[in-house]
This record gives C-alpha cells, structure tokens and sequence, in this order.
C-alpha cells in the first residue's frame, strides 16, 4: 500500500510530505483489531519513504459497511510543522462487512493550502527526534 | 468569551464488555463539542488571529467539560486529542486557526501536564458531518496501548457560517489492549515521545 501511494503520488518518495494511518474494524470485530495495523502499517510508510523519522498519525473505530473515518495527517519528519497538521476522509460504501477490517494509508505532498497559523515551518526542521 | 457559542454538547462513553470479558474497571472517554460562528466565513481573511485566540479560550473550556464529564481529577486523565469541521462556507485554514496556535496551552494547563503532541485531525463538511477526533496518550505518544478514536457527531452543526471544535480526554487506553508496544508503565513522559 505504501508503495501504490508513492507510485499515485507521481513516483518520487521524496515528494511526500505529510503521513497518516487508519483502521475501522467491522462489527463482529474489537477496536483491538484494529491496533495491529499500527506496526505494519506504520513501519511500512517510514521504509518507503527512505527513514521517515515521526510518529504516524492514527485513528481507529468500529463500524458498519459505509462508514467514514478522517486519517489524521502530520509531517513525515517532524510532528509539530504547523502547515502540514491536516486529514482525509476515507470511506467505502460497502465495506467493512463484520469479519472484514478496512485498513488505510494516507500520503501528501505539501501543507495545508494558504496554510497561514504560523508555527514551526518545515523550512526550520532539524529532522532529528521526529517533533521538531 | 470572544467565542459565540451556539451550543455545547458533551460525549461521554463508557465500555464495560468488549468480546464477551469484562472491562475492569469499565474505560471512560468524554468528547466536549462547542459549536461557533464563524467570524471569517466566506471571505479570504490573512490575518486569523480573531480564531486563534477562541482557540485559547476553548481549549481551556472544553478540557474543563470533558474532564467534568469523566468524574476524575485533571491530572488521571490519560489520552487527549482535538479536532475541528468547519462549515461549508469556510476554509479549512480556519479549523487550523482555531486548534494549534493557541489551543494547546490551556488544555495542558487543565491537565496539569501533556509532554505529546495533542493528536488532531480537521475537515470541512455540512450538517450533521461525522469528525473523528484521534486519541493518543498525554504524555508518550508512542504508548501503544492509548492509539484510538472517538466519533462525534451533531445532526444540525456545522452550518455554513459554523465551526465545530472537539476535545476529547480519556481516563485509560483501549479496553483488552493488546498488541505490545511501549506500556504507560515505561514511559518517562518528559520528551512527549517515550
């Protein structure tokens, strides 16, 4: 899944900025279920995209065929850049079936559009402990 | 209050069973959801200092409900996170506005802690719009056992001129977790990481 990402993205892992992860499990599952994705997943994106150093943004839920979940989304190399805090609403009409767990991958390539709130730029990252 | 509140709503979940065990004791989440106006709605404005300082006033509001909901004192909770949809007609710059320059602080400040980052996702949407506000633990974001979520929901808001602005504070990580990872035992919770 990482790799179709980068592929969508126009192919070049180092055009991707912004990360995220995200899980709904269906109803004859547990939110636990959910949580397995956080390794594959996660690790997944960070090896793709050449060492990406920040934690992976996440969110988890339980539900029914139809239901949406916004990915959170931060930067791949610093958590707090201010221009790249963002999500995106996944969904598919008919999934999850109950014994079925949805399970996304989000990547993007810049900040918000005018993002304009200040903070740390992504100009100013130092790139070595995954926040700043 | 520079915030005009139209309405307040607080979420409150308790899980006692999950898969047939019981949860012991019984896990407890709390989302408080103010609902405004929005002052820049459907004009580009540069300058969203206006927003960034509702955001103090309703990080430090809204933690104070959700932690009232909860029934425990500020400084057990253990997870938090924020979110925001704004109305259609604005920019989801102004939802970013509102929730990172000023928000953080007064939230910390109720907690009496928070080392991590506060979780957070945002979007635009129309009445009724699902938000997902993303949980993690206060202190370590890496604790695995505190990944989580809570959907909230409110059938007439945002309108088109509306903010919609979400906290949600936890007093525990997801009922039967387990897939390892950093415990909250383990952490050290200064670098907000670990």
């Amino acid at each position: 899944m990482a790799k179709s990402l980068v592929r969508v993205l126009g192919g070049e892992a180092s055009a991707v900025e912004g990360y995220g992860k995200g899980a709904i499990v269906g109803s004859a599952g547990e939110i636990e279920h959910g949580a397995l994705w956080h390794v594959p997943g996660g690790y997944a994106m960070r090896e793709v995209l050449g060492g990406a150093k920040a934690i992976v943004a996440s969110t988890k839920k339980v539900g029914g065929p139809g239901t949406r979940l916004d990915v959170p989304v931060t930067h791949i190399n610093a958590s707090y850049v201010r221009s790249h805090f963002d999500a995106i609403e996944v969904g598919l009409t008919d999934a999850p079936r109950a014994d079925e767990i949805l399970l996304a991958l989000v990547m993007t390539t810049g900040p918000r559009i005018h993002a304009r709130v200040g903070g740390l730029q992504a100009s100013e990252v130092k790139g070595k402990d995954g926040l700043r | 209050m520079r915030a005009r509140i139209r309405k307040i709503a607080v979420f409150v979940e308790e899980t006692q069973t999950e898969m047939g065990r019981k949860v012991e004791p019984p896990s407890r989440r709390a989302a408080a959801v103010a609902v405004i106006e929005n002052p820049f709605a459907g004009k580009y404005v540069e300058d969203l200092s206006e927003l960034m300082n509702i955001g103090e006033e309703l990080g430090e509001l809204l933690t104070q409900r959700a932690v009232a909901a909860l029934g425990i004192e500020a400084s057990r909770a253990e997870s938090y996170c924020k979110a925001a949809a704004v109305g259609e007609n604005g920019e989801l710059e102004h939802a970013a506005a509102v929730l990172h320059p000023k928000l953080g602080a007064p939230v910390r400040k109720v907690l009496g802690k928070g080392a991590a980052l506060i979780p957070s996702s945002k979007k635009r949407g129309g009445l009724g719009v699902p938000l997902d506000i993303p949980l993690g633990h206060k202190d370590a974001a890496f604790v695995r056992s505190h990944f989580d979520g809570m959907e909230v929901r409110l059938n007439d808001a945002p309108r088109a001129n509306e903010i919609m602005v979400a906290v949600a504070v936890t007093d525990s990580g997801r009922p039967l977790a387990r897939v390892g990872g950093l415990t909250k035992d383990q952490i050290k919770g200064e670098d907000g990481l670990r």
